[in-house]
């Protein structure tokens, strides 16, 4: 009897597989959920995670209030039905019911009675004597459910239950579970892989794939409102039918023409209002997915029916009330593979004659018809829109957004154009701007209020909690920072990111080494690098003016190396042994044609090379001189550069090797802080405290001493040679990241731009500011440190070259392991 | 056509009956070699007429003094003494064995651990080395520790066996571990959510299932000690009060300088015979295990 709440919950491998990736989900009091997916997909994992069977590598579970993380599963308030039952086969039914409750010192009197209700709620009351080997399997599996159900726990997880029944006893411990659950009024959790159980039982369902939550929604809206290709076809028998097609409007309809043959379908534009307008020109490629009971044949619906498609019939499977028909869209198909042009046709009329071969009209039902992004796999019409796309046009820097004249604020700067694509993110409206737009439809989903928004006839989305009327005039505000250009597909108005990404390093007492070896080596290849590429740029601008002998050997180098890449990825392709002959010749084929570019390139750079050369060589004297004067006025950025990596590099490695000294004075500060301060209150209510009566002292001496074996083993990010101290719940789950010895020691911290405060204390970060990115209702100032780009939110107006101190709020950011992406915090 | 069929049968049948008939031969053959020694000592135990070796088998004088002399508490041979000697030491040393065994397997079955691939490995190569390697280290060692030598007190060499034997056990890991990796993993699940802990797990739930391999590890520890002639004779030395069986029993062969085999054969073909009591009874009640022990090990969940 509780709820659950899974955040951002991973399990990784030693040997870096991840089994379950960003898992979030939150679990209300008397649900029923299913995990559903294909085998392998983290369900199981999921759900020995939350039993505590199974360590969690990253994130949070709660159960009710509690964080459970490092509970063990006995004190969790679980209960769990396996698959293999895992009944204890030396004991009789009775005993196995009653271990549990004697483990925990229930009175016999007690755990007589409740087995006795068990026994009766499940029908097992005449065997409660017997050993589990003189059952049946569905008798055993009640056993496993009576042994659960007798501790009445917060939470009941039942792993596959049924898939070791045969059919008829699972429909029948389908139900019955239903009704336990009915009974109970506990949180049910239910792994299976069998669609039908989920579909039939789960309040909600959690469709999996290969570690990733698809999607989380009741049963009905993942039959009806699919969010990808995946779960479309995973929910429902037989699978969907699958087709290649590409839409294409005219007026108020849309023509769906099927890549694969000649057929057409025609629907009005209304039905597909949520999808992107650039979907609707004719290239590009979408899937379409109907249910075959969708489809019909039944000649009367085939007569009224405008959607007509045509179909070679190949076989059926007569399922009694309803049959089965298959045939393929092309008529040299066979309709038996999976192909994109098989199509699977649930007829319910028994009159049909048909036969092998016959070509048929059947009918489509224009009102069920999911689409789906070819390369994504993801619907193209999902139930909550993320962007609308405007055609817009600027002029003078006044955007012409439907009629509406909008200055463009001064960090957007756009040429004069007429083609623009702009995507505007649906929670990028706010309600509170001076652009005039009717409501048009309020839809609820999902406790999301989805509102359409109509301006000049054109409809588009935005999200908003306030009530609104359908019909009222509303003003809109659009946040800039948010907005994308394209004209042609080429960007030229890029979003401000959400997040500026950092990478660190982070030290506590504890990991005071590892960690900081790590991130040092990273940040020296890293200059490294930086500097390898700055010379290069070098190279480059030098080139013509001056005859840097170090070219050739240089180009001869990237040839080999390029080479060396080419040959391994050629072995890599063949050692994975699944291509065939055909396969092997193509990748040999394909390495000889990049090894031959290669040779051309190389070659073409020495014979730039040689020209050049022999240009500078045949220039006179003063000619030589004019030359190499431009040459160095061209060096001194590049060198400046170059030089100040270098020094930051020293004064890296200096702060580093001082970082020691100054983490343990910083922690024993610390240290010494909270010690004073548990001492003077231990002092002050130590006559309170042996009593033992005041909860609200009690509670502050507790706090104390968290404090102060908190300070103990207090832990640092670093970052560029600056440090800043984490919070203890950050501390905590930083502690479980480096138990997973798979992570490297490098961590990114994305930094909500209004995370930052500008200080000016000596011991924060430093940046030198850039620019200033005004978006009319918001400021950042930008801001450079040795690696990265920082936006950072401020009124204040500040000189380009000036420096400046910056504190971060390290509560306000996203934590995440690097190399594997685990969001941490 | 059906009477080709009856031919075919026919002579299949006939094959079989030639092909048990020469697999019975060669086991009763095989058989009898075996049996052999035993009845030779057997009969040899019952011989009267005199106490050397002598050139047949069946004794002309039946006597059951060979077996009264071996209830013998003190005296040069106290031959009594040693058969309890090597009783306590074998029960003592079975019971930690079988404990210890069953626990390292556990370990290794269940826990997940650094190095604990690395720690199977390594006791396996070492209880493939044989035991005599480490003998004369092992004596040092005994010898540091006071428990042999001409201060040792009477307990102890017995003692030292029963250490020795102890500290060995975990080598014998590896079958048990194979037992218990076929019992489903669930159960200790199941168990862990019902609130038991590793302890509780181990000795509720998977002791009880594990019937067949802890009798046969109880077999195992118990005969090696019962039998071992090497190590208890080396450590035993010339102490005669404290020899195990098989120190004694091979003394009445070849001691004083194999003069006491013509004094003393007859005595030992009884005492023999007597020592191989206990293991058969052993054997006979716990023999219906003992194979399934080895054989079987699937346990349904």
């Amino acid at each position: 009897m509780a709820n659950l709440s899974l955040k951002h919950l991973y399990k990784v491998y030693p040997n870096g597989t991840k089994a379950v990736s960003d898992f979030n989900m939150e679990i209300k009091d008397k649900e029923f959920i299913v995990f559903v997916g294909p085998s392998g997909c983290g369900k199981s994992t999921t759900l020995r995670m939350i039993a505590g069977l199974e360590d969690i590598s990253a994130g949070e579970l709660f159960i009710g209030d509690t964080l459970v993380n490092d509970i063990e599963p006995k004190d969790r308030d679980i209960a769990m039905v396996f698959q293999n039952y895992a009944l204890y086969p030396h004991m009789t039914v009775y005993d196995n019911m009653a271990f549990g409750l004697k483990l925990r010192h229930v009175p016999d009197a007690e755990i007589h009675e409740k087995i006795l209700w068990a026994a009766k709620i499940l029908g097992i009351s005449d065997y409660l004597d017997r050993k589990p080997k003189a059952m049946s399997g569905g008798q055993r599996q009640r056993v496993a459910l009576g042994r659960a159900i007798l501790r009445n726990p917060k939470v009941f997880l039942l792993d596959e239950p049924l898939s070791n029944l045969d059919a008829k006893l699972r429909t029948q411990m389908r139900s019955e579970i239903s009704k336990i659950h009915k009974e109970l009024g506990t949180t049910f959790i239910y792994v299976t892989h069998d669609q039908v159980e989920a579909m039939t039982m789960g309040s909600r369902i959690v469709v999996m794939k290969l570690g990733r939550v698809q999607q989380i929604d009741t049963p009905k809206n993942l039959y009806n409102y699919p969010e990808n290709k995946f779960v479309a076809g995973f929910i429902g028998t037989p699978q969907m039918n699958f087709f290649n097609v590409s839409l294409l409007k005219e007026k108020d309809n849309v023509n769906i023409n099927f890549k694969d043959c000649d057929d057409k379908l025609t629907i009005p534009f209304n039905s597909l209002l949520k999808v992107k307008p650039n979907y609707f020109n004719g290239d590009k490629d979408v899937i379409l997915g109907v249910r075959c009971e969708h489809i019909s044949i039944d000649p009367e619906i085939v007569k009224k029916s405008n959607n007509i498609i045509k179909v070679k019939v190949s076989h059926f499977e007569d399922l009694g009330s309803e049959t089965l028909v298959y045939g393929d869209l092309d008529m040299e198909g066979n309709g038996y593979d999976e192909s994109n042009t098989r199509i699977i046709i649930k007829s319910f009329s028994n009159k049909l004659e048909l036969s092998q071969g016959d070509v048929i009209a059947a009918a489509i039902d224009i009102d069920h018809l999911h689409f789906f992004d070819k390369e994504t796999e993801e619907s193209i019409a999902p139930r909550l829109p993320k962007v609308n796309l405007f055609d817009v046009c600027v002029e003078d820097d006044v955007l012409d957004l439907l009629g509406n004249k909008i200055a463009l604020p001064k960090a957007i700067r756009v040429d004069n154009a007429n083609n623009i694509e702009m995507l505007l993110p649906c929670d990028a409206i706010t309600f509170d701007g001076d652009i005039e737009a009717e409501v048009a439809l309020i839809e609820e989903i999902n406790e999301q209020k989805l509102i359409h928004l109509r301006i000049n006839d054109r409809i588009f989305f935005a999200y908003s909690d306030k009530e609104y009327k359908v019909g009222d005039k509303v003003k809109i505000a659009i946040d800039f920072a948010r907005i994308e250009m394209c004209i042609n597909g080429k960007e030229i108005v890029k979003p401000l990111e959400e997040r500026d990404s950092i990478l660190v390093g982070f030290t506590s007492q504890a990991t005071l080494k590892s960690s900081k070896k790590t991130y040092e080596k990273f940040i020296i290849s890293n200059c490294n690098k930086q500097v390898e590429n700055i010379i290069k740029e070098q190279n480059d601008a030098l080139n013509e003016l001056k005859i840097n002998p170090e070219i050739p050997k240089i180009l001869k180098k990237e040839y080999k190396e390029k080479l060396s890449i080419i040959k391994a990825e050629e072995a890599f392709q063949l050692q994975k042994g699944e291509l065939g002959k055909d396969g092997k010749v193509k990748v040999k084929n394909k390495a000889k044609e990049e090894i031959a570019k290669a040779t051309k390139d190389y070659q073409e750079g020495m014979a730039k090379f040689n020209e050049n050369k022999n240009r500078l060589l045949g220039l006179s004297n003063e000619e030589k001189a004019k030359l190499d004067e431009k040459a160095k006025i061209i060096s001194v950025p590049f060198e400046e550069k170059i030089h100040a990596i270098k020094s930051y590099l020293e004064e890296f490695k200096k702060v580093i090797n001082n970082h020691d000294k100054a983490l343990l004075n910083e922690s024993k500060e610390l240290k010494h802080d909270a010690l004073t301060e548990f001492n003077v209150f231990k002092e002050k209510n130590l006559a309170e405290l042996k009593e033992k009566t005041n909860i609200s002292v009690l509670e502050e001496f507790n706090k104390l001493q968290g404090k102060v074996e908190f300070s103990e083993r207090q832990g640092f990010f670093m970052y560029n040679g600056f440090y800043f101290k984490c919070n203890e719940s950050i501390e905590n789950k930083m502690i479980q990241a480096l138990q997973a010895k798979t992570f490297n020691s490098i961590y990114r911290i994305e930094v909500n731009h209004d995370a930052y405060t500008i200080s000016n204390d000596e011991n924060d970060l430093e940046a030198v500011v850039l620019d200033e990115a005004d978006y009319g209702n918001k400021k950042f100032i930008k801001c450079e440190t040795i690696h990265d780009t920082l936006y950072v939110l401020s009124d204040k107006d500040y000189k380009k070259g000036e420096k400046i101190r910056l504190k971060i709020d390290i509560n306000n950011c996203q934590l995440y392991e690097n190399h594997f992406d685990i969001r941490l915090h | 056509m059906n009477n080709l069929n009856t031919r075919k049968t026919s002579s299949m049948k006939a094959r079989r009956i030639i092909s048990n008939t020469f697999i019975y031969i060669i086991l009763v053959i095989i058989s009898i070699i075996w049996i052999f020694p035993f009845v030779y000592l057997l009969l040899q135990s019952f011989r009267g007429e005199s106490t050397h070796v002598v050139g047949y088998m069946i004794p002309q004088k039946w006597t059951l003094d060979n077996y009264k002399a071996l209830f013998d508490f003190s005296g040069q041979y106290p031959f009594m003494r040693w058969y309890l000697t090597t009783l306590v030491i074998a029960l003592v040393s079975c019971i930690f064995q079988t404990i210890f065994v069953l626990m390292t397997s556990y370990c290794l079955s269940r826990m997940r651990f650094k190095a604990r691939k690395g720690i199977m490995k390594l006791i396996l190569i070492i209880g493939m080395f044989p035991g005599f390697l480490s003998m004369i280290a092992i004596y040092f060692v005994i010898k540091q520790l006071g428990l042999i030598g001409n201060d040792a007190p009477n307990f102890g060499g017995p003692l030292a066996l029963i250490l020795v034997y102890i500290a060995g056990s975990a080598t014998q890991y590896y079958i048990v571990k194979g037992f218990f990796d076929t019992i489903p993993k669930s159960l200790d699940e199941a168990a862990m959510i019902d609130g038991a802990n590793r302890n509780t797990i181990f000795w509720k739930i998977i002791l009880p299932l594990s019937k067949p391999i802890v009798i046969y590890t109880i077999l195992i520890t118990f005969v090696a000690p019962w039998g071992d002639f090497m190590l208890s004779s080396y450590i035993l030395g010339t102490k005669q009060s404290s020899w195990t069986v098989a120190v004694g029993l091979q003394n009445w062969l070849t001691g004083n300088n194999g003069q006491n085999i013509s004094k003393f054969f007859t005595r030992f073909c009884s005492g023999a015979v007597f020592t191989s009591i206990p293991i058969m009874v052993l054997f006979f009640l716990l023999q219906r295990y003992y194979v399934e022990g080895i054989t079987g090990g699937s346990v349904k969940g």
